[in-house]
């Protein structure tokens, strides 16, 4: 066993873009369960991005340690930085991460996802410097925070951001429907913007936080029971 | 059996492990805080963030152990890595400032600033620092409660936009308002917009009240000669 073992170390050792590529696989799994959760979340980023942004970040951090073993007794070099390549990752990816934030009028989404690209980029380095341990142990701590919070929800981290545009004609019976409904719906309105029409009617653009989507089966059931609004959007 | 917990403990990459645990509860506190302000950036977002930010640190600084005294590459920095967190969480928290040009504020910046404060305390964390890095984080938890008091809190810039007809019961209404809701008008626009001569008014304030929906509504209701209303 011991002597198989032995063997198989060694055609590593002479053998190291086998390692490398390696870390790479690894790095690219982890990427990937990482990114399943977000795929799970429907968010922009999903398990392919994740996957390749783990492996690249892998395969950066291998080019960066190992790429320039040639250079290092070549005539004129004071030596190479090897951290060097790989601190240029940090910077490169958080460009793609502000990219995922989405903004729009008040209210912003994507940062988490954001955030989460960031840390898959730590996690494939970690796997493409050897530090395996500490790459898996960050997958699952990203996992975990990601599965168990989305259970446990601290203050205003349950809502939502959204926008709801609306002409109505408007009626004291539906303003009463309207409240009842932003009630049992749990939405919050951060912003507004009001205008009137002619024929009593009223064209509102909300910006608003909410506790759960609402289904499209619901919205057309709405708008059917309520001929006083005109059009709505979600 | 407890020499062999000590001897895992002591493993390098168990008080790696150990230290990204720290820097994600230390950023899950942190987003805590945030989130119960209802801003955008909540507990998971911070959380990850400093547990990005010091993976990035033990990185930088224990990742190339192994090259050390190999191969002559004397040019080795263990900062390097380390330096472009301060960029890269920079970048993050860029893309949650609104800069809304058409009203000329700007929003979001205690978030931004304060995703970078997280990275910070996740590379404290990375590096070791870990008593440091904890304090740290209570001082950040602390400071918005310090100046939450009314005297040194400064409301934010709200954007008011009216279209209205101008008459001098109107003006003379605004003017009440402006004193019922103690509001602040930093600057004012006018335009002259229609041949009906309504006049839209285009106000940045500040005011310590809140102003819910249901206000907006009865005011707008109230008052026929205001067409448009929003803030």
């Amino acid at each position: 066993m011991a002597a198989v073992l032995n063997i198989i170390k060694e055609f590593f050792v002479q053998h190291p873009m086998l390692i490398y590529l390696l870390r790479i696989i690894l790095a690219t799994f982890l990427g990937a369960i990482i990114g399943l959760e977000r795929t799970k979340r429907s968010k922009e980023a999903g398990i392919r991005t994740h996957c390749i942004i783990a492996g690249a970040a892998a395969l950066f951090m291998v080019i960066s340690k190992y790429a320039f073993f040639d250079m290092a007794d070549a005539v004129g070099s004071r030596g190479a930085d090897p951290a060097r390549i790989a601190a240029q990752v940090v910077t490169g990816i958080s460009f793609l991460g502000a990219g995922v934030i989405y903004k729009n009028g008040n209210t912003v989404k994507g940062l988490t996802t954001a955030a989460g690209i960031w840390a898959t980029a730590a996690v494939g380095m970690a796997c493409g410097s050897g530090l395996y341990w500490v790459a898996i142990f960050m997958a699952v701590l990203i996992l975990g925070v990601q599965l168990l919070m989305h259970h446990f929800n601290v203050g205003y981290d349950a809502y939502s951001n959204g926008e709801i545009r609306m002409t109505l004609v408007d009626t004291p019976e539906i303003r009463a429907i309207l409240k009842e409904k932003q009630q049992e719906l749990g939405i919050t309105i951060v912003s507004s913007r009001i205008t009137t029409c002619a024929d009593n009617t009223l064209n509102m653009i909300l910006q608003v936080r909410m506790k759960q989507n609402i289904p499209f089966s619901e919205v057309l059931k709405f708008m059917d029971e309520h001929p006083e609004i005109k059009s709505l959007s979600i | 059996m407890n020499e062999i917990l000590q001897g895992f403990l002591t493993l390098p990459q168990v008080d790696y492990s150990f230290r990204l645990l720290i820097a994600v509860l230390c950023g899950a506190f942190l987003g805590m805080e945030r989130s119960f302000r209802s801003k955008h950036a909540g507990l998971r977002t911070h959380a990850i963030l400093a547990g990005g930010a010091a993976l990035f640190m033990i990185l930088s600084k224990y990742a190339f152990f192994d090259l050390a005294k190999g191969a002559g590459l004397q040019g080795f920095d263990p900062t390097v890595i380390a330096c472009y967190i301060i960029d890269g969480s920079g970048f993050l928290g860029a893309g949650i400032i609104f800069n809304k040009v058409d009203q000329d504020t700007v929003s979001g910046l205690t978030t931004a600033a304060g995703i970078w404060a997280t990275a910070a305390i996740g590379m404290a964390c990375g590096s070791g620092l870990l008593l440091l890095g904890i304090l740290t984080t209570l001082l950040f938890l602390l400071i918005p409660r310090l100046i939450a008091f009314n005297h040194v809190y400064i409301a934010p810039i709200r954007v008011l936009y009216l279209k209205v007809q101008n008459t001098p019961a109107l003006r003379r209404m605004l003017k009440e308002k402006k004193e019922e809701y103690q509001i602040q008008v930093v600057s004012a626009r006018y335009g002259r917009t229609r041949a009906d001569g309504s006049v839209s008014i285009y106000l940045q304030i500040r005011t310590p009240r809140s102003i819910s929906f249901e206000d907006v509504y009865h005011f707008l209701k109230a008052h026929p000669e205001i067409t448009e209303i929003s803030i």
